[in-house]
């Protein structure tokens, strides 16, 4: 990812318990349909809860409902990390 | 009137559903693997309504089968009950627009609506159903509250006639509403839902993973072994057995319809494996040996099912089914074919690609024993001692991730990944539970021992009519040569395409020695799927697949049963 702005980065690269706002899902159209049709649309707030195991799936928190998706999948979704909880 | 439920995935539709409906359902639908449906009916003002329960879905564009199905079924309905997820408005609120949209009479019934307040989630119903344009009834299907309301307004649904709007509209028509009617409160964290963390956390995931699996093994090994010992097998010894002997007497003890019905007497009495007669055999196999474990492997299936565990498994095995061309949800199907493989390979359609449907499928094929068989190899094998057990189960699990990994290996194309919503862990409601395990082993009833009867029935008749020493002769180099089994033990192989569970039945009368009935139970497992399976492949995959499916069986078949022969033989287990 390359980008000025560290508190910008892909889904993947967040660490658990980091908490941001979706600023882009890049793919095509069809990628981001798929999102979007489980409520990952920009500006969004997400909580990322865990990774499983080194570019295994991530799991994050977003409307109060729990989702997983394919590393592959995360790296391509950007968002700006605004904190941490515990 | 046709009533249709519609909403997402994980909204508790089809618990909702079989509260409206009671017992009289007609096809289970596999919770979130197929895009078949459900249909029962509801007697309610004065009249008989049909009620569907439509395939979950996000949203109406038909980008996905499940929503093409769903689309599609909507033109058919009369009324539309939207099951929305009332801890999650912000998302289900989506396809709830876009119902109202069209010119369908729909009521919203919010369920989940007693998880909203532990959760510190405070909605304003009125307010909603004001807002939308249509009534909106809190319930909570799990304990039955507010389906008298639902079906009490039922009448007063109506066209939301809102206008039709872009989906940017749409969203920021979702969010104007959820702003208004929902209040979130701080919640605390609820000692499930920190069980729901770690059961995806890496180091505790995979502990919590192999104590689940290792619990259900135990427990379906105990209830099937229980059910054997204290219902069945008293059954069969204490009040089938004494008919039997008389109508043996009857028939004059031997001749042909007396070893097709009753079979060869062995040392002057009836034996109920050996025998292997239709009405002594056939039926013992199909009640004693093999419906206790059908029966235990589906209520704990059931279990980890509605509990919500499944996803969580998917998650931690995503990984590790990369590496053989799937993702983690192809564990779903791969579970399923533990019990019986037609119902695994129907599930494969919950993947994406043909790519990831043929190794899926063939795998479930291949290296996955269903439950009949197993039943059947626990029984035999096992009685030679459990390391015989752990090489028949170890055979299988190696073949599946070796070949696996060849396919994904050599076929064009790479896996889709993963994307899939986890639901919230819950006690699954006995009566639902018991419902499914029901209509499982009715399927079973209704389905399998037919075919048994008439694979012991087939066996007799061949055994008469000599017709078995011509295809034995056929194949006979293959099995005493490189399987290194007796020549006899070809017919129980050839009877394998019938059923595995006689066949494994005739493999067990042979006085076999530990490495022939490895080997044998290997073979079996492997080569040729049952009849059933083989037209489930047939209609899911197309005859070209299927014949490539079908060669990899044989193939892997005879190189593992081969490299097994000699490994043993070398290694001097007998």
């Amino acid at each position: 990812m390359t980008t000025i702005d560290d508190s910008l980065k892909s889904l993947a690269d967040m660490k658990v318990n980091e908490r941001g706002t979706i600023v882009e899902i890049r793919g095509g159209e069809a990628f981001s349909r798929r999102l979007e049709a489980i409520g990952m649309v920009p500006g969004k707030t997400i909580l990322k809860t865990s990774a499983v195991s080194s570019r295994g799936p991530v799991t994050i928190e977003i409307d109060r409902a729990c989702l997983a998706l394919g590393y592959g999948m995360a790296e391509r979704v950007l968002v700006r990390v605004n904190g941490s909880t515990r | 009137m046709k009533i249709l439920l519609m909403g997402n995935p994980n909204v508790g539709k089809s618990v909702l559903f079989s509260r409206l409906t009671g017992v009289h359902v007609i096809s289970s639908n596999y919770p979130g693997t197929t895009v078949g449906y459900t249909q029962g009916y509801l007697k309610a003002h004065g009249r008989k309504s049909e009620v569907i329960d439509v395939p979950g879905c996000y949203t109406l564009d038909p980008s996905s089968e499940a929503e093409r199905v769903a689309s599609e079924m909507l033109e058919t309905g009369d009324v539309i009950i939207n099951v929305v997820n009332a801890t999650n408005l912000e998302r289900n609120l989506y396809l709830t627009l876009q119902l109202l949209e069209r010119n369908v009479p729909v009521v919203v019934a919010l369920n989940m609506w007693d998880d909203t307040r532990h959760r510190g989630i405070d909605i304003d119903p009125g307010l909603l159903s004001e807002l939308l344009g249509v009534p909106v009834i809190p319930t909570a299907a799990i304990s039955g509250q507010g389906i008298l309301e639902l079906v009490e307004a039922l009448p007063g649904a109506r066209p939301g006639g809102h206008p039709p709007r872009t989906r940017d509209e749409r969203w920021s028509q979702v969010g104007k509403i959820v702003v208004r009617v929902q209040q979130i409160s701080h919640k605390h964290h609820r000692w499930f839902e920190r069980l729901e963390d770690w059961s995806v956390k890496p180091l505790s995931g995979y502990f919590i993973a192999a104590v689940v699996l290792a619990l259900s093994f135990f427990v379906i090994r105990f209830i099937g072994e229980s059910l054997i010992a204290y219902v069945f097998n008293p059954f069969f010894q204490n009040l089938w057995l004494p008919v039997l002997e008389r109508f043996s007497a009857f028939l004059g003890s031997g001749g042909v319809l007396h070893d097709i019905l009753i079979g060869r007497k062995v040392n002057g009495a009836i034996d109920f494996v050996q025998s292997f007669g239709v009405l002594s055999s056939g039926l013992y196999v199909s009640f004693a040996m093999v419906l206790p474990y059908i029966a235990s492997f589906y209520l704990v299936l059931g279990l980890l099912e509605d509990s919500g565990y499944l996803p969580r498994l998917a998650i931690l095995m995503d990984r590790t089914m990369h590496r053989i061309g799937l993702h983690g949800f192809a564990i779903i199907p791969t579970l399923l074919g533990l019990g019986c493989n037609v119902p695994a390979i129907l599930a494969t359609r919950i993947l994406e690609s043909k790519r990831e449907r043929f190794i899926a499928s063939t795998l479930v094929a291949i290296a996955i024993p269903c439950a009949s068989l197993q039943a059947m190899i626990l029984g035999l094998v096992g009685g030679k001692g459990a390391g015989y057990l752990l090489i028949v189960y170890g055979t299988l699990l190696l073949v599946w991730v070796l070949l696996g990994m060849i396919l994904n290996r050599f076929m064009k194309g790479g896996s889709p990944e993963l994307l899939i919503e986890i639901p919230p862990y819950r006690i699954p409601p006995w009566n639902l539970l018991l419902q499914k395990l029901r209509m499982r082993i009715r399927g079973f009833l209704a389905e399998a021992v037919p075919f048994v009867l008439a694979a012991v029935l087939v066996v007799n008749l061949l055994y008469l009519t000599n017709l078995f020493g011509l295809l034995a002769r056929l194949v006979a180099p293959v099995v005493t040569g490189i399987l290194g089994l007796p020549a006899e033990a070809i017919t129980a192989l050839l009877i394998g395409f019938l059923r595995k569970d006689v066949a494994m039945g005739m493999l067990g009368l042979l006085q076999l020695n530990g490495r022939e009935l490895v080997v044998g139970s290997v073979v079996l497992a492997m080569s040729f799927p049952c009849v059933a399976t083989f037209i489930v492949l047939w209609r899911e995959l197309g005859l070209k697949d299927l014949l490539k499916s079908t060669a990899l069986m044989i193939l892997s078949a005879v190189a593992a049963g081969g490299i097994l022969n000699a490994a043993l033989s070398r290694l001097g287990i007998e």
